[in-house]
């Protein structure tokens, strides 16, 4: 009983102690703000990578793809059955992109990666649609290539546009055409300039005055940053961050090469031909991976397989389980066994082993980053061993009266190793309040930061989330506060011996 | 008085042939040298002696809070210097009390908590719970009985060398100890408190048939007791007739 006592009133009394109990509460605290956002961060980019993948995905190892999409899909519903939510074909490649902003003329290209897709079952099997940037698209993605609306107006004008420019130069009309970022541009098509429509008031439709060959062009979504730049003095609060350079209804040029060789005009081995086609913008994907954003071009299945040559052909299919979870391991050995999809030209993984050396390389970093944090938490072990060696000392005579009294060896040693207990309980439960508190508002205490420093702590141009995303999980404040506990409780066990062994009648006399 | 001379026709503690030295350094100090008592149930025996020559060692020793390099010590018919370290603690815990010149008052713990020390490390934790009432009761009769009842939540510092002592004998009786063992219990305070201790002291040994070693320099103190002894040079030497030493 009177271990509990003592230890208590040393830990009342001794300043000193406030100094251990310190340097567990940091470390506790840094230990699960660290944990939280490293896991915020992770589980966020798990979500994206998975999000725009799908489950499991089967690739054709050929980039001319496989013929007979229909069917694939469909033996696809066959070999795995009810698992099985939805099936999407795609095709990847790489094309240049070719555009110009309005006001400057210059023609600009840049290499992207195109997908074609099917947008109605890709919206089933991934997040495709929660990244697009128009509301209208994220309620109906299956539509999100059409250039319908008041997309189909602007792109009319643009195109205007561009027909007047060219016959200006030609000579045909004399006079500068409008612009169409000029003001009277949009506000004459009824609406406030740059203003893009929202659901809640969609425009008017008013037949596009488009040239025959141009009524129904095609539709292209265009990663986010390929079309924006964020303003350089933009500030955190900031709700109008980046400045557009292409807009829904803008003209951009695609250029593909074609799947197959096809034969020289003179009868020779012929190379894959570049095919270029006209697009209207129709949408912006924005899955705020800066990576993805700014690389990444999505164009309709159809107008893929025609430029490239691909007829009834696909490259790969993106399939989404019912329950990942449960159904994965066994999904991927009955594709992979299956004769539909054999080894040699299909490649069948789930989106981690997909994604596997990025999700390693993350896992890899949150280890090593806890090993360094927990050393961290044993420095303030090795503090606690010299105060608590420092605090034995000092206590001398009192061990030897307690002695005197009768304690035994294990009560002076459980007196010490109680009091360690208490240091590491109050330390973990404070440091445990500090790193919770610190988590739920780390964006509110970023942005003080910020405004103090001037600095911004957390570059919103890099990681394009405009949250610092954090996930606190009760497993691992639970785990950090029992180290901590163990650790003071460890550091505590050579002063608690060192006490329990005095000997008494020289602990009497001590002075 | 005619108590006391019927128990001690035998002895109830009794050190035989106790020897102790220290080293220090290279040279080693003998400072018990053959030391031999024998204490009656109830009586109160004195020892005097020059500073350093082993008083304190004595106590230590017949307290089992320090193990004599040779000897033997009994115990109301049991050896003691032999027991294992935890029927030494058991034995110092319930039936000897200590006394020290420097009070050694817990400075954590206020006054009443100090007195329970004892009943503290006797019973554990769950058994304190139910007995910690009876307990209470019992450290607030010994606290009123010193007259330390307005004291009681002061911590030691507080208080002057005399309340302190007298809560320090509170604290060496509350677990009805058969022996008390002092040492200079007086030696710290001024002549009234010195006094009022003595009686205290002399009361507790009339009333209670209490066994009292002590240790002291004060000649008015010792004379107190039903005995006097002299520890010089390793040895304890009894009081001659005339009331002095032999030298
Ligand atoms: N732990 C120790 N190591 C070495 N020498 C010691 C130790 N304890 C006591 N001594 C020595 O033993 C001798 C006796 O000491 P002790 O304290 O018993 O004397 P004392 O009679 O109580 O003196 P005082 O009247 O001053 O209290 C002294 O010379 C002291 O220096
Ligand atoms: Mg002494």
């Amino acid at each position: 009983m009177y271990k509990w006592l003592l230890a208590w009133r040393y830990l009342r009394t001794r300043y000193l102690a406030l100094a251990s109990i310190i340097s567990v509460m940091l470390g506790v605290a840094t230990l699960i703000v660290v944990n939280s956002v490293m896991a915020g961060f992770a589980s966020k980019l798990r979500d994206r990578l998975r999000g725009l993948l799908s489950d499991i995905i089967i690739e054709h190892r050929s980039d001319s793809g496989f013929w007979g999409v229909e069917h694939k899909v469909q033996q696809v519903y066959e070999i795995l059955g009810d698992c099985v939510e939805a099936v999407s074909p795609a095709i990847e490649t790489f094309g240049i992109l070719q555009y110009s902003y309005p006001h400057s003329r210059e023609v600009i290209s840049r290499p992207v990666l195109v997908i074609g897709i099917e947008p109605g079952s890709r919206a089933r099997a991934g997040q495709f649609a929660q990244y697009l940037y128009r509301a209208e698209n994220r309620i109906q993605p299956e539509r999100c290539f059409e250039v319908r609306g008041d997309i189909a107006l602007r792109f009319g004008r643009v195109m205007e546009y561009w027909r007047l420019l060219q016959e200006r130069r030609r000579g045909v009309k004399p006079g500068f055409p409008l612009s169409p970022l000029e003001p009277n541009f949009d506000s004459r098509l009824g609406r406030n300039p740059g203003e893009l429509s929202s659901e809640h008031e969609l425009p008017t439709p008013e037949p596009p005055q488009l040239p025959p060959e141009l009524r129904e062009p095609a539709g292209i979504i265009l990663g986010y940053s390929i079309a924006t730049y964020r303003r350089p003095d933009a500030h955190v609060s900031d709700a109008e961050k980046d400045i557009f350079l292409l807009r829904p209804g803008d003209r951009v040029t695609l250029m593909l090469l074609t799947a197959f060789d096809l034969p020289g005009h003179d009868g020779t081995q012929g190379l894959p031909r570049p095919m270029e086609d006209t697009f209207a913008i129709t949408d912006l994907f924005r899955s705020e991976m800066s990576e993805y954003d700014a690389r990444l071009v999505f164009i309709h299945l159809r107008d893929m397989q025609r430029l490239r040559g691909m007829t009834n052909r696909a490259k790969s299919l993106y399939v989404k389980l019912r329950d990942y979870e449960r159904d994965a391991h066994e999904a991927i050995r009955l594709l992979s066994t299956s004769e539909a999809f054999p080894p040699h030209s299909f490649l069948v993984q789930t989106w981690e082993e997909r994604q596997g050396s990025l999700l390693a390389a993350i896992a890899i970093e949150r280890g090593i980053l806890n090993v360094l944090l927990f050393l961290i938490i044993a420095v303030a072990g090795f503090g606690i061993l010299a105060i608590f060696y420092t605090i034995v000392v000092e206590k001398t005579r009192d061990i030897g009266i307690l002695k005197a009294l009768g304690a035994s060896h294990g009560g002076i040693c459980g007196l010490f190793l109680g009091y360690g207990l208490f240091l590491g309980l109050v330390g973990a439960g404070l440091g445990t309040a500090c790193g919770i508190g610190i988590t739920v508002y780390i964006n509110e205490i970023e942005q003080l930061l910020a405004k103090w420093t001037g600095q911004e702590v957390f570059n919103r141009s890099v990681y394009y989330f405009d949250q610092i995303p954090t996930d606190l999980q009760l497993g691992m404040v639970l785990s950090v506060n029992a180290g901590a506990i163990l650790i003071a409780v460890l550091a505590s066990v050579y002063p608690a011996l060192r006490a329990a062994l005095l000997h008494p009648a020289r602990a009497v006399r001590w002075e | 008085m005619s108590n006391n001379d019927q128990v001690a026709s035998r002895p109830w503690i009794e050190a035989r042939d106790l020897y102790k030295s220290y080293r220090k350094g290279r040279h080693e100090i003998a400072v018990l040298r053959g030391v031999n008592l024998a204490v009656a149930r109830g009586e109160f025996v004195a020892i005097v002696g020059a500073s350093g020559s082993g008083k304190s060692t004595l106590l230590h020793v017949l307290g089992t809070l320090d193990d004599p390099d040779r000897g033997e010590i009994w115990f109301g018919g049991r050896r003691i210097d032999r027991l294992s370290t935890r029927d030494k603690d058991r034995l110092r815990n319930q039936e000897i009390g200590f006394v020290f010149q420097f009070y050694h008052l817990l400075p954590e713990l206020c006054l009443l908590e100090n007195v329970l020390m004892p009943v503290m490390i006797r019973t554990w934790t769950m058994g304190w719970w139910l007995r910690r009432w009876g307990a209470r009761q019992q450290a607030w009769q010994w606290l009123k009985r010193l007259g330390l009842t307005d004291r009681a939540r002061s911590r030691p510092k507080e208080l002057s060398g005399g309340e302190m002592q007298r809560a320090a004998i509170a604290r060496a009786l509350i677990n009805h100890p058969k022996l008390l063992l002092a040492d200079e219990p007086t030696g710290n305070l001024d002549a009234q408190s010195a006094q009022d201790i003595a009686e205290l002291l002399r009361d507790l040994n009339r009333q209670e048939g209490l066994t009292i070693i002590m240790v002291t320099h004060n000649w008015e103190l010792a004379q107190r007791a039903d005995r006097v002894l002299r520890l010089a040079e390793g040895k304890l030497i009894p009081l001659l007739s005339n009331g002095t030493f032999p030298e």
